[in-house]
């Protein structure tokens, strides 16, 4: 069941239903969580036993974490370690069994339970968390089963931290209008961005990538740039519909993407793009490696290892390792490349703003902007491309000029140039912060448009394949 | 009271916007999207024919506009000329996808012309679905519509069919009851209302069709609307002889109908490879079509060799549009000017 399919309307509006119906906090709680089981088994109702166990493995560790604390008074890293560990093992066990086994075992279909990632990434968070004392002792199944099955981000995320949530579940959010106005909106451009944008686009890039040798220079150029809008609508469409669910019922979600291609540099980059997931690599992966606690050749270190071990997280393939130590080294790079520039200001003692005129800062942040956009639309090749040997062909037809196929998707320059305006007009007006804008209902117009965008909507989606990609990983 | 006065209010405000919004989006959808309504028939060469006198605009899959004549197809409104060049067959040669004038119907009459742009010399005859199975069943009907026919040519997408798609070989009976604008007038009034519906609210009829789409990599409402015809049937050797008795039956029944020149136009769908090559994919039965048309005297002229030319040489790819994806759907501007190309040659060259 997706959003943006009838089960899920009917799915939703029973729910909606029951909750408005059923004010106990408790009561609530048990409705979400068996609408929450009820969407996840509508996929596959074997894998539904996969996330209860998985709740239940991060409950006990959580509790005797805390019990081991009180009647020994250790920290409980046992525990950690053993709850991270199952966590892990299950995850990778769907994930890279064929990847370690080198295909020995190909006659064995072994099918990724769609949402693993997320929500194994979840049961990770909250057990590390209950052991660094971040949130109290779990007080019961529920609640944690909750946190890590809540049906709108359980597929791909936002990656919720059990801090942000569980006080909301505490609070027992009441269904208001104004909220439902609100999510319908958040949901209404989501849905925009993935069934009328990103499957749009894939038209095109699909037929790029699955031939590239067969299309000119500026065809693969297109299709490359299509690709990164596509995914960024996919994912961010997803992500928006999520919240838009979430908060129609009353609670808030993470934001997951904050105008990302408009980041100066890799490091603010990965501050706006898949945000969840970046805090979530960040908080459980590069601290607990070290951070930028042990000098600075480990803290390069580590985050080259975490952005590998993001890569890896993605697929088990060369490509996503590839994509994630790209990544990693940029970081490194803009790293030194702040430090060299931070020990040259202390030495000329120039502040940047006396150094530079305005016009000129102006260019140079528009123009990292774009190095930034490109360098990341190039790790995207990778991300695409269906092998090493195809990437290559790509990057290659990009750097030199061949005669092919000349394709330009007329929708690629339509939707490309409309995001662009969009958020070229959010980053100014809101101060690069893409907040959600919103209509207010009790004027008339803002309901004639609200209306009208939907019918255009159904009018421009595209029907063809609409899986999300971000369900694979 | 105030607070139900104000929900009140509320909900009329609401229904208000949504009666403007759909008639603004009516109106913001015409230039991408326009369809006639169809009117449905038992009589007539074809199974349906558009409503006389309406224009269709098509962005779609490319982007194309259209007029409908005053027989329900989509030609010009132009008398015949005393010999016309009749071309019957599906949604490829109906063409909605290009403009009109670049058809390849269009660009043939013009070179047949002679600079003669006062009357029609190639008159298309061609409706979404109208394949082999069903031209063969409204042959005759065909015929007895445009009178003044020097030569026919059939457009076959496929030679693939299933026997069962030979429901009939010239049963189809011409009525001028159902024909062009008397076509319109003597339908229910229901079908009427139906059809004003979806003409006065394009939306409709944009949203019907797109149900119909289940490969979205065709993009286009047309392709799935197919008549019963099954598209994807590829035949097990078992009903090969089947097979070879019915299209055997169907050529027989086209020449009791009709002797003089025929042309079988073949353009097979193609494929572009991982390694940067283009193929066309011949069917099993392709020979066996190929040789049931030379025994009734009909030319066979096929298309695979000239898209593996026009790619190898130019890069050109006859089907898919800048707003779908290369090499699928419907024949595009390219696709229309080879098939011209080459169908003028035949026709001038006396059938070498």
């Amino acid at each position: 069941m997706t959003f943006l399919t009838l089960p899920f309307l009917i799915f939703f509006i029973i729910t909606m239903a029951l909750l408005v119906l059923i004010r106990g906090k408790q009561q609530r709680q048990i409705i979400l969580l068996l609408a929450s089981y009820v969407f996840y088994a509508y996929w596959d109702v074997r894998f539904l036993l996969l996330l209860i166990f998985q709740c239940l493995v991060a409950y006990v560790s959580a509790k005797m974490i805390c019990r081991t604390r009180l009647t020994k008074g250790s920290s409980g890293k046992p525990w950690v370690l053993l709850g991270v560990g199952l966590c892990l093992c299950v995850l990778g066990f769907f994930k890279y069994f064929h990847f370690f086994t080198g295909g020995h075992f190909d006659t064995l279909t072994i099918i990724l339970p769609v949402g693993i990632s997320f929500y194994t990434f979840q049961s990770i968070s909250y057990i590390v968390d209950v052991y660094r004392g971040k949130i109290a002792e779990p007080e019961n199944f529920l609640k944690v089963s909750l946190y890590i099955s809540f049906f709108p981000q359980l597929m791909a995320g936002p990656i919720v931290k059990a801090r942000d949530f569980l006080p909301q579940l505490d609070r027992n959010p009441a269904i208001t209008w104004d909220n439902i106005q609100k999510g319908a909106q958040i949901f209404l451009m989501g849905a925009i961005k993935k069934a009328v944008i990103a499957d749009r686009l894939a038209v095109c890039v699909d037929a790029v990538f699955a031939a590239p040798k067969a299309y000119s220079s500026l065809s693969i150029w297109c299709a490359v740039l299509a690709y990164s809008i596509q995914l960024y609508c996919d994912f961010s469409g997803y992500s928006d519909m999520a919240i838009g669910v979430a908060k129609a019922m009353g609670y808030d979600l993470t934001r997951n993407f904050n105008l990302p291609y408009l980041s100066a540099n890799v490091t603010e980059f990965w501050k706006r793009w898949h945000i969840s997931l970046s805090s979530w690599l960040q908080e459980y992966l590069y601290i607990s490696l070290g951070g930028n606690r042990k000098g600075p050749i480990r803290t390069y270190i580590n985050l080259l290892l975490t952005m590998v071990l993001g890569g890896l997280w993605h697929g088990a393939s060369m490509n996503f390792i590839i994509w994630g130590a790209l990544h990693g080294l940029a970081l490194v790079v803009h790293k030194l490349f702040m430090k060299w520039r931070e020990g040259r200001k202390s030495n000329t003692g120039l502040a940047s703003k006396d150094a530079v005129t305005s016009k000129r800062a102006c260019f140079i942040h528009v123009l990292s902007i774009l190095c930034t956009y490109l360098f990341v639309c190039v790790c995207w090749v990778f991300f695409r491309a269906t092998d090493l040997s195809s990437a290559l062909t790509i990057l290659k037809r990009m750097l030199i000029f061949t005669d092919g196929i000349q394709y330009v998707f007329i929708f690629f320059v339509i939707y490309g140039l409309a995001l662009l305006l969009i958020h070229l007009y959010l980053y100014i007006k809101e101060n690069a912060q893409g907040r959600y804008l919103f209509l207010d209902f009790n004027k008339f117009w803002p309901k004639v448009i609200f209306i009208l965008v939907i019918l255009l909507a159904m009018a421009f989606y595209y029907p063809g394949d609409g899986s999300f990609i971000y369900f694979q990983f | 009271m105030k607070n139900k006065n104000a929900s009140l209010k509320n909900l009329i405000q609401w229904i208000l916007a949504a009666v403007l919004a759909f008639v603004l989006a009516n109106i913001l959808i015409i230039p991408y999207w326009y369809a006639p309504g169809w009117v449905s028939r038992d009589t007539g060469a074809t199974p349906a024919i558009y409503h006389a006198g309406k224009t269709v605009i098509n962005g779609y899959e490319g982007y194309g506009w259209a007029h409908v004549d005053e027989r329900g197809y989509l030609n010009e409104d132009k008398p015949l000329a005393d010999e016309v060049v009749l071309v019957l067959g599906c949604s490829h040669t109906k063409g909605i996808e290009v403009p009109m004038d670049k058809r390849y119907t269009s660009l043939l009459n013009d070179k047949l012309s002679g600079g003669d742009d006062s009357k029609l010399y190639v008159y298309n005859m061609a409706i979404d679905g109208f394949y082999f199975p069903q031209i063969v069943d409204g042959f005759k009907a065909a015929l007895q519509e445009i009178p003044s026919v020097k030569t026919v040519i059939i457009e076959i997408p496929s030679t693939e069919y299933a026997p069962t798609d030979f429901v009939g070989y010239n049963t189809r009976q011409y009525s001028a009851d159902f024909t062009g604008t008397t076509a319109f007038k003597n339908l229910p009034l229901s079908s009427k209302l139906q059809t004003g519906i979806k003409e006065i609210f394009p939306l409709t009829s944009l949203y019907l069709s797109k149900q119909f789409v289940s490969d979205g990599t065709k993009a286009t409402p047309f392709f799935q609307a197919t008549a019963g015809l099954n598209n994807n049937f590829v035949f097990p050797p078992a009903v090969y002889d089947e097979y070879m008795q019915v299209t055997e039956n169907a050529f027989k029944s086209i020449r009791e109908a009709w002797d003089g020149e025929l042309v079988l136009l073949y353009h097979p769908s193609i494929q572009i490879n991982p390694d940067g090559t283009i193929s066309y994919k011949d069917t099993i039965s392709h020979p066996w079509f190929f040789e049931i048309s030379q025994k009734y005297n009909a030319l066979f002229a096929g298309m695979g060799g000239t898209w593996h030319e026009t790619y190898n040489n130019k890069q050109l790819i006859p089907y898919g549009f800048s707003n779908t994806a290369p090499a699928q759907g419907h024949l595009n501007e390219d696709g229309h000017r080879l098939i011209a190309d080459l169908l003028y040659m035949i026709l001038e060259g006396g059938n070498n």
